[in-house]
């Protein structure tokens, strides 16, 4: 290895740097507090030391035989996964025979392919992919959760979001350096190129991607209080949270939030393995699309209204309303109504009436920027559609703002002699 | 079941093929009765598709429940349709101030006697009804 180990990890940083420098020039632009963004980033670099700590205790001979950190690292899980499969596939008859009846099930078209591609390696691949994504995105998220806990950072559903890409960009340069450094030093530098481009740019989108997902749904869980209490007053049926929360005996919007938890870590783990198989498969064609696809989602929704709302209340310096309680209830009910029924002008424009009188109103805010949202993905909706179907065009609604906009206009045109005060 | 009363009475009309009435609301329009007193209103539409003038007289009607708004609106959007016209009289302060906060006051007009409503619902325009 000529130059040293040291000279090829200090090359293998520079040049994993030089992606995670990039994405963390575009995500610092748009946020605060930058001094902890530096630290989530640090310690998600940290975060795959003991996964690492863990390898050396248990499989020492791999580090004295010489093996790099990265191929450590998937041993190390490999190993895990292979316990699981072993438990899966040696204790019992279940695999076997599922495989048998796929066997039999499938038709007889792509038998051979079937018979070569889903077997026991197969199915390992599988679950190592699942233990892969289960480590990687819980060790993510557990530097996004402590953090958090200590500085209350997210203040917002984008937050969550953003928080957790600089996370993910954190664990994926560590994993980048030692995978450049594993291509570098067992396959030259030839072979490198190519990994290190399709790294830089797909894997470290593709676990942004991962743990963006799981931030949205963290960030849903961590304001399950005010969606619980938005869902209710649009008459929302949460079936599955109620389960939950008969079940286990806890409050709805606990409930709401360990439901939303393990909707985003599963999630984050389907894509992760998702991921890893395809490229397992060799279809990188497929990851390109898979990857363009996630970032577009995820570029929404950093971009909606609602998740960039404010949703931390600080009770010392909210404002009370200045209407009844129960009256302030018809009308969110109303709003809730409405928006169910798609009426999105009419509800941004009675909560922008409604937060005159009651500015600190989370619930009113949080309808106003989901109306909003709406408003701007209808019409996106109606551009593409009216460009595929030109003549097609969309239903009025008989809205508030509709019959306004009638009587101003008939209005316009009309003397009324001696008109008595209105109210 | 919450208790509400809605009665109509005629008021004589100003011009020919008008037909004015005044619906007076007693009581408390909620969940548990809306949708059934809705219908007396829907009838009185159905009756006289083309110029109904309706007033209607809130001085009694305790409380109105957000569906109750969503009737009130469809109400307006049916009569006007038709060449109608809607005013709402004496409604109390927590009514009037959810009436003003949904933007329905900008509909329909709302006056503090019976005589201003009366009035206002069946003035001529010089164009015709609003």
């Amino acid at each position: 290895m000529p130059g040293g180990i040291v000279t090829y990890y200090i090359l293998s940083i520079v040049l994993a740097l030089i992606p995670a420098v990039l994405w963390l020039t575009v995500l610092f632009k748009k946020t605060k507090r930058k001094g902890i963004q530096i630290l989530i980033f640090l310690l998600s670099t940290a975060s795959v030391i003991p996964i690492f700590i863990y390898q050396c205790i248990t499989d020492k001979t791999e580090l004295a035989n010489g093996n790099c950190f990265a191929s450590v690292y998937e041993v190390s899980l490999g190993n895990l996964s292979r316990f699981l499969f072993d438990t899966f596939h040696l204790s019992t008859k279940y695999f076997d025979s599922f495989r048998d009846f796929l066997y039999e099930s499938l038709p007889r078209l792509n038998i051979e392919y079937y018979n070569t591609t889903f077997n026991n390696l197969t199915f390992y691949y599988i679950l190592l992919f699942i233990v892969v994504g289960i480590t990687e995105e819980i060790a993510k998220q557990l530097i996004i959760r402590i953090i958090d806990k200590k500085y209350l950072l997210i203040e917002t559903m984008s937050d969550s979001i953003q928080f957790s890409l600089i996370a993910a960009l954190g664990f994926s340069f560590l994993e980048n350096i030692l995978y450049i450094f594993a291509i570098w030093t067992n396959l030259g530098v030839q072979q490198l190129f190519v990994a290190y481009m399709f790294r830089s740019l797909f894997t470290t989108c593709a676990h942004m991607i991962f743990s963006g997902f799981f931030g949205y749904y963290y960030g849903i869980a961590k304001f399950s209080l005010k969606i619980r209490e938005q869902s209710k007053w649009e008459g929302k049926k949460m079936i599955s949270t109620d389960i939950i929360s008969k079940i286990t005996g806890m409050p709805r919007s606990q409930a709401l939030k360990e439901q939303m938890i393990l909707k985003g870590l599963f999630i984050a783990i389907l894509l992760h393995a998702i991921y890893d198989f395809l490229l397992q498969l060799n279809q990188t064609l497929l990851v390109v699309p898979f990857v363009i696809i996630g970032y577009l989602i995820l570029r929404h929704l950093l971009k909606r209204k609602a998740g960039n709302l404010i949703l931390v209340t600080d009770i010392d310096e909210q404002k009370t309303s200045t209407m009844a309680q129960t009256d302030e209830e018809v009308v969110i009910e109303l709003v809730g109504m409405w928006f169910k029924e798609k009426r999105y002008v009419d509800v941004m424009h009675i909560c922008e009436r409604l937060l005159k009188r009651d500015p600190d109103n989370k619930i009113v805010q949080l309808f106003k920027a989901q109306a909003l949202d709406k408003m701007d993905e209808k019409d996106s909706y109606f551009k593409i559609l009216s460009k595929i179907f030109p003549t097609k065009k969309e239903k009025q609604e008989q809205s508030i703002a509709k019959l306004l906009k009638e009587k101003n206009k008939l209005n316009a045109g009309i003397k009324t002699p001696n008109e008595a005060p209105k109210l | 079941m919450t208790q509400v009363n809605i009665t109509v009475e005629d008021i004589p009309a100003t011009t020919q093929g008008q037909v004015a009435k005044i619906v007076k609301f007693q009581g408390q329009l909620d969940e548990s009765n809306v949708d059934e007193k809705a219908k007396i209103i829907y009838s009185l539409i159905e009756q006289t598709p083309q110029n109904l003038y309706l007033l209607l007289d809130f001085e009694e009607l305790e409380y109105m429940n957000s569906k109750s708004i969503g009737y009130l609106t469809d109400w307006y959007g049916k009569i006007t349709e038709g060449k109608g016209r809607i005013v709402i009289a004496k409604a109390r302060s927590n009514i009037l101030d959810i009436l003003q906060v949904v933007g329905l006051t900008q509909l329909v007009n709302c006056y503090n006697t019976l005589d201003e409503a009366k009035f206002a619902l069946l003035r001529q325009d010089v164009q015709g009804a609003a």
